[in-house]
């Protein structure tokens, strides 16, 4: 959501990352996602892509959580991909209402949705629907 | 920057080592024979070490396919983009 966000000005993920920015809502980002951002952003997404993230970084309010420890971590193994396990948790942990995830493949699926009911996991475009209808 | 230091200066000098490892945030590279050896780290420089690396086998890269599916997935419809819009303006 980050990577598209900053590199695909047209879509749902620069509309969210557009209202944390104006404080419609209290942005939270685990450290691993931020680090994944960016080095995918500066591998795949060029200089302007880059730029418009740190951008973002200076002129939103994120509170970037830390990855969980492996206790917490073994909770969530058996339901999700484990390079996703660590989002997963630090999610659950921070307390946070949504999770917002381009990730279908991984996040969006059955399993996810029948064990986690906080936060409420969705993608960009469904989070904006739910947004402008409370 | 890590300062060098042999194993005889260490032992020598431990104390005085071990506070500007602490204290003053120095790591220590200590060598034999001219060569390093092991690093004398802070503890909590240590534990950011550890964590960013524990992190690191977790970080994803993005094949193409994925940053296809990605992108795909990030639509939005005109109706809801007006309505954010507004509460943006």
């Amino acid at each position: 959501m980050l990577f598209a966000g900053c590199y695909a000005p047209d879509g749902a993920s620069a509309l969210v990352l557009q209202l944390a920015r104006h404080h419609r809502i209290q942005a939270i980002a685990s450290r691993l996602v931020l680090r994944e951002a960016e080095r995918n952003l500066r591998r795949k997404a060029g200089r302007k892509a880059v730029g418009a993230f740190h951008q973002w970084l200076k002129t939103t309010t994120v509170a970037v959580v830390p990855t969980p420890d492996d206790a917490l971590l073994r909770r969530f193994e058996a339901l999700i991909h484990p390079k996703d396990v660590p989002i997963l948790a630090a999610a659950v942990a921070s307390g946070a209402e949504y999770l917002v995830t381009l990730d279908q493949r991984h996040f969006l699926t059955s399993a996810v949705r029948l064990r986690i009911k906080r936060p409420a996991v969705m993608t960009p475009g469904h989070f904006l629907k739910d947004i402008v209808h409370r | 920057m890590a300062k060098e230091i042999t194993a005889l200066q260490l032992r020598q000098h431990f104390g005085e080592v071990v506070e500007q490892v602490r204290y003053r945030k120095e790591p220590h590279i200590v060598t034999r024979n001219g060569r390093p050896m092991i690093v004398l780290l802070d503890i909590d420089a240590y534990e950011a070490g550890e964590a960013q690396r524990r992190e690191e086998t977790f970080i994803e890269d993005y094949s193409a396919e994925r940053l296809a599916e990605f992108l795909k997935a990030d639509a939005v419809d005109a109706k809801t983009r007006g309505q954010v819009r507004r509460l943006l303006a």
